[in-house]
């Protein structure tokens, strides 16, 4: 996963100072994002954070009929973290300033992650850590197996060390590394600053929105073989983008209907509207916005 | 100030609506306030929504304004302007300073409660292109006419400068408008005319009391130096009924005739806004200190939210708000005599078949989320994000099944 993949999924998010790829169960980081200015090592967090979740899994399995962690959140003195498990290879930490509302923070995280997956997905590192060269241990055993296990938990394992009764796990294609190492990587194509729209004639407003923070709330889109945001449609574009930045989310569909007269239903299928609708929806999500352009 | 107010201020026991002097004021937090305007705004267009933003707050300010200098003994100009400035800045709307004469002349706002609360709650995130102080703008045609004595209507206010919009202050132009309008709005003998009789409801006396005590205590909030009443965890304004309605009432007469299609929207915006106040008002009230002083610790059980939702519903001049039905989870059934909302619809339209009372649906709404999906032995922030988090998946609908102003004899809604 290139860092400027990353970058453009999750640097937009206020209060967001990193994203931690970690792949497990071996708890070595994977891929990383850290705002400027942070001073931790990413690659000593993204252990600890993956220990972590792994050592919760580990005392999980020793209750019966509880499931693998799905998501835990973890506040500290210096941050707020939120860990999500992605499958069975990966945990990805969300690490975001220390105060920072929880029910927002694991709001950003739910927006994000699909994105983040999608990425990891289409990612070939993360095929070739899905299906390694070298044996690999065998995959997370289905609900019933693992009740079966439970009847012989298996020891905690310390923190730190990997767990003795399971086969090592090759290490991981892209091993972390520091900003600078990741700078010099032979691989990162430059990013690519997405395009902006030609200014409509609208109200002469003063500035630019920023590209989508996030993206991928779940939805009929979704199931689309669609694979990025610039191979999406233009009017799913914009709802996302909408979506991304309007505030009180939960209304940004209302306004623009409200303020163009177009029903909802309408703008929930965005792809089918005219050139002039568009242009309609355009204007009105620049209005809510405050911005003369769209960066979408 | 405060006690120009309280002098002149009255309740209706039976139906828990206030007044000081001829108008019906309300309490109401910039979440509601700022959601209302914009909502007017989305409707209308930016231009539009403030001509009838400033119009209906020049029509309640004049009637309030009028009818208290009417109650004291002969002043000058000077000291009417003086009282209006005093006036608005205890009722929590920010502080004016007047620099007019019957001709015009400029007002200048400081820490005007919607500027600023919309630059606090957005502006870090978006750019304002547009003034948010219709209401000062209202206020201060409405105080320049009273202090000199002018005819109605025959001064305009519009805000040239906004601290939404990046200023440290907000600037007003005055000048005369060339005409005179006789429009003065709902007054209290015209809502006396519709209310109709009033009724009890479930756990009557706990909510009564509660409210009581509340009401006691909101008579003695007024705005701090800054103009700004800043209390239960969100920015606080008393303000005129009529505002309310006149804008929320204009705005679906123009929607209905140019944008029909739109017009259930436009309603589910304005039951938002009634969802933001009871979310974050009767919520900050609940988790306040004085709440645990005045009525009782929270405990967590949900009918313990909804009878205190129901008492500040009342305190804060809503109406008679009470519990017809309750089942957790499931059900919250409230009716009430009137509201703000439906005695103002009645007394100014032609009886219709649809109801009229977006806060009390929203609020109801509200209530149920509060009830049930919030926490409150840990005493949670009740913070935008949680909000919206709140927002999402709500498990429940609300409907009004009868309305005051759709002919009903009360005002009743259901949340299943």
């Amino acid at each position: 996963m290139r860092q400027s993949e990353m970058e453009s999924l999750v640097s937009g998010i206020k209060q967001l100072n990193g994203v931690l790829v970690v792949v497990m169960p071996d708890c070595l980081l994977y891929s990383a994002w850290q705002r400027p200015g942070q001073a931790w090592d990413a690659e000593v967090v993204g252990a600890f954070l993956g220990e972590l979740a792994r050592d919760h899994e580990d005392g999980l399995d020793a209750i019966d009929g509880w499931s693998r962690v799905k998501q835990m959140t973890v506040e500290i003195e210096e941050a707020l973290v939120v860990l999500r498990r992605s499958g069975d290879s990966f945990v990805i930490g969300f690490v975001f300033e220390r105060g920072t509302a929880i029910g927002w923070a694991r709001l950003q995280v739910q927006r994000t992650l699909k994105a983040i997956e999608r990425v990891l997905e289409e990612d070939p590192d993360e095929a070739a850590v899905s299906a390694p060269a070298v044996p690999a241990p065998p995959p997370l055993p289905p609900r019933s197996a693992e009740k079966a296990q439970v009847a012989q938990p298996a020891p905690v394992v310390p923190s730190g060390a990997a767990p003795a009764a399971e086969p090592p796990m090759p290490p991981p294609l892209r091993p972390s590394a520091g900003p600078a190492e990741r700078a010099a990587k032979p691989d990162l194509a430059p990013f690519q600053e997405p395009i902006v729209q030609p200014t409509g004639t609208g109200p002469n407003y003063g500035s630019v929105a920023p590209a989508p923070e996030a993206v991928g709330e779940e939805g009929p889109e979704e199931a689309s073989p669609v694979n990025s945001e610039e191979e999406m449609p233009k009017g799913t574009r914009l709802i996302k983008y909408l979506d991304a930045h309007a505030p009180d989310t939960h209304a940004a569909l209302l306004r623009v209907s409200l303020q163009t007269g177009l029903p909802l239903t309408l703008l929930r299928m965005p792809d089918s509207l005219s050139d002039d609708e568009f242009a309609q929806v355009e204007e009105s999500v620049r209005r809510i916005l405050g911005v003369e352009q769209l960066n979408f | 100030m405060l006690s120009l107010i309280n002098d002149n201020r009255s309740h209706l026991d039976q139906h828990d609506f206030q007044f000081v002097a001829q108008s019906q004021t309300v309490y109401h937090c910039h979440h509601f306030n700022l959601f209302w305007d914009q909502t007017v705004d989305d409707a209308l267009g930016n231009e539009r929504g403030i001509a009838v933003r400033t119009k209906a707050a020049y029509e309640a300010a004049s009637q309030f304004l009028n009818a208290l200098i009417s109650a004291m003994p002969p002043t000058t100009p000077e000291e009417r302007l003086d009282i209006a400035s005093s006036l608005f800045s205890a009722m929590g709307h920010g502080n004016l300073e007047f620099q007019v004469t019957p001709n015009g002349g400029k007002a200048i706002g400081y820490n005007l409660h919607y500027g600023l609360a919309w630059r606090e709650k957005y502006g870090a995130h978006i750019k304002r292109h547009h003034p948010a102080d219709a209401v000062a703008a209202g206020y201060v045609a409405a105080a320049t006419e009273a202090a000199f004595g002018l005819p109605l209507g025959s001064i305009e206010c519009n805000e040239t400068i906004c601290i939404a919009m990046g200023s440290e202050r907000c600037e007003f132009e005055v000048h005369q408008s060339g005409e005179t309008n006789p429009a003065f709005g709902v007054t209290k003998e015209d809502v006396m005319g519709v209310i109709p009789k009033s009724f009890p409801g479930l756990h009557e006396e706990h909510i009564s009391g509660v409210a009581a005590g509340l009401r006691k205590f909101l008579a003695d909030v007024s705005g701090d130096k800054r103009g700004l009443i800043e209390a239960f965890g969100v920015m606080v304004t008393q303000q005129w009924s009529n505002y309310y309605n006149f804008t929320v009432n204009r705005t679906l007469d123009i929607i209905s005739e140019e944008k029909p299609d739109a017009i259930e929207v436009a309603k589910e915006l304005f039951r938002e806004c009634g969802h933001q106040c009871g979310f974050h008002t009767f919520g900050g009230i609940m988790l306040s200190p004085e709440w645990e002083a005045l009525v009782e610790p929270l405990n967590g059980d949900p009918l313990q939210i909804i009878n205190g939702s129901l008492a500040i519903s009342r305190a804060l001049g809503f109406g008679h708000w009470s519990l017809e039905a309750y089942e957790p989870e499931k059900l919250l059934v409230l009716r009430s005599p009137a509201t703000y909302e439906s005695v103002y619809r009645k007394a100014a339209y032609p009886v219709d078949d649809n109801g009229c009372c977006y806060l009390y649906q929203g609020a109801a709404l509200a209530m149920m989320q509060l009830a049930h999906r919030v926490n409150w032995k840990e005493k949670p922030t009740l913070s935008n994000s949680l909000y919206l988090e709140l927002r999402q998946g709500v498990p429940w609908r609300v409907e009004e099944s009868h309305c005051v102003a759709a002919g009903n004899s009360m005002c009743r809604v259901v949340v299943e």
